[in-house]
């Protein structure tokens, strides 16, 4: 980079307070971590039936999502200086948990598990609010699509995901150029997911979430 | 048919003879030494009841109960079969005339036998050529749309009998006490074909349950059967070494659909068919609600000196097929 050019560009920067006063690039594409938080998948009891006709335990299920971690992208693509359209990649890889007890022949309480891959596609809009110093705020919401597998990947079942939240870019000064760092993304949303592979009790599952991911202009 | 074999309610035999690789017990016989599933191949299963009643039941109310348990069973949707009522008869049940003879014959001997199926069978293929049904008129019965205390309904006992009929064996989906006057009265089941009835008075049996459609369902597949649905496999062990006759039961984590299966070897190993695609629970228990012989012939090696115990992690059952093999690992009592 010619550095002279680059030190013209960083004093300018003070001017540019108005907020939106400066419009982010075009396209914007980021690659981070998530971590999406444990969700309560709802309890049953595994039932025969007594002579009268109700239910007799055999034993009892409690079932959760244990908390994942896995990686997560973001292309942003400018409307206007306040909007983007976004259209969302996440891998993440859940535990299907459930702890079993109760059992009427005295089996001992075993938590089983099942370790999951989680892929979401989805689509939405980020609204740019303002600004603190190096820090951009901003909120979004998405929907997305989603697919679980098994961990043999033998079996896999779909849903839908919906995510809203917010964050804040910390943007430091703009190289020019392509396929440059930009700024630092921190993003903590509320995950609402239905469907999936077919576990829980509860037609809805809330998690929250968190990711942090390394922004690129493209 | 000069290899027609005579079998009056050797289930236990049969099956012992034929190690089944289904749910629930599927029952089966060596044709050449090969295991075969004994089942019908021919539709619709022509059925005559006997021209007999007993008291409170008439020969006609006993064919109306016998077309209402056979239905139960033929509107499974996954499963294709069908029976016709051929007419009354004045021939017995259990006598090898060719002819499926449903009906009552007096059994005061039999105690604590409701209901006897007895088959015949062409044993150069397995196919079923014939079998009989006859409900014990020892006992009081009742066809009372919601059952009449003090007396057993028919159309629960011919419902499991058909169920016989129709291939299938016992299922171990019950728990069960002893009774100080012997025998075991069932505190709570989970199939129509678990060997001990309700007590009198109940119609619960007239409905099928979870494992009851995946057996006859896996003896007459569909199409749609053998697409929607999926299998789990594996092994019960003790120390590495496989266990005998263990009670595997698979619940749905979602839906709570339940079906059993045996080990059926001596490596351990069983398979379940008829599941619904998901994420499941399994659980081994020993042989301990019921006699051994229900199940198995008196000289098979069943193991059940161990506890009950629930394998420590969560089965995928995909579409059509298995997921990973599963190894349940047992201990001593
Ligand atoms: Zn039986």
């Amino acid at each position: 980079m010619n550095r002279a050019r680059l030190l013209v560009f960083i004093a300018a920067l003070p001017a540019a307070t108005p907020a939106f006063a400066q419009s982010p690039p075009r396209l914007l594409l980021d690659v981070g971590a998530v971590v999406v938080g444990a969700a309560g998948a709802g309890s049953a009891t595994a039932n025969y039936t007594a002579p009268d006709g109700s239910p007799v335990p055999l034993f009892s299920l409690s079932k959760s999502v244990a908390p994942a971690i896995g990686v997560n992208t973001h292309l942003q693509i400018r409307l206007t200086p306040r909007v983007a359209l976004e259209v969302t990649g996440e891998w993440t890889r859940p535990n299907l948990r459930t702890k079993l007890s109760g059992d009427a022949d005295g089996a001992d309480n075993v938590t089983a598990t099942q370790p999951v891959h989680r892929f979401v596609l989805g689509g939405g809009a980020v609204v740019r609010l303002k600004p603190f110093g190096k820090w951009h705020t901003f909120t979004r919401a998405s929907v997305g699509w989603l697919r679980e597998l098994s961990d043999d990947l033998t079996l896999y079942q779909d849903g839908w995901v919906v995510q809203a939240g917010g964050g804040a870019n910390y943007q430091w000064q703009e190289k020019r150029g392509h396929l440059r760092p930009y700024a630092i993304r921190t993003d903590l949303w509320l995950d609402i997911r239905q469907g999936g592979l077919k576990f829980s009790t509860k037609p809805r599952l809330f998690a929250p979430a968190f990711s942090a991911a390394l922004i690129l202009k493209l | 048919m000069s290899a027609r074999i005579r079998l009056a309610l050797v289930l236990v035999a049969l099956v012992a003879a034929a190690p089944s690789v289904f749910a629930y017990l599927s029952l089966g016989t060596t044709v050449n030494g090969r295991s075969v599933q004994t089942r019908w191949t021919s539709m619709p299963i022509r059925y005559f009841i006997t021209n007999r009643g007993v008291a409170g039941v008439s020969a006609a109310q006993m064919q109306a109960a016998a077309v209402a348990s056979f239905s139960t069973w033929s509107q499974v949707p996954t499963a294709s079969l069908s029976a016709s009522f051929a007419g009354f008869t004045n021939a017995e049940p259990v006598r090898d005339d060719g002819a499926t003879v449903i009906g009552f014959q007096p059994h005061e001997e039999l105690e604590r036998t409701l209901g006897v199926t007895a088959f015949t069978l062409d044993r150069t293929t397995g196919t079923l050529v014939e079998a009989d049904i006859y409900l014990n008129s020892a006992f009081d019965w009742s066809v009372a749309a919601s059952g009449e205390a003090n007396k057993f309904d028919v159309q629960s006992t011919l419902t499991h009998e058909i169920g016989h009929l129709l291939g299938l064996g016992h299922s171990l989906l019950g728990e069960t006490v002893l009774r100080p006057e012997g025998g075991r009265r069932v505190t709570s089941k989970r199939s129509v074909m678990f060997p001990i009835a309700y007590l009198v008075g109940t119609t619960l049996d007239r409905t099928l349950q979870d494992d009851d459609i995946a057996g006859v369902s896996d003896t007459y597949p569909t199409g749609k059967f053998l697409n929607s649905t999926g299998s789990v496999a594996g092994r019960v062990t003790l120390d590495g070494a496989g266990v005998f006759g263990a009670h595997v039961i698979a619940v749905n984590t979602k839906t709570g659909q339940t079906v059993g299966a045996f080990t059926l070897n001596s490596q351990g190993q069983f398979t379940m068919d008829g599941l619904e695609p998901g994420i499941y629970v399994l659980r081994v228990e020993p042989i301990d609600d019921a006699d051994v012989g229900s199940f198995f012939n008196d000289d098979a090696k069943v193991d059940v000196n161990f506890r009950a115990a629930f394998y420590s992690k969560l089965v995928a059952v995909p579409v059509g097929g298995a997921g990973a093999s599963a190894e349940i690992k047992v201990v001593r009592k």
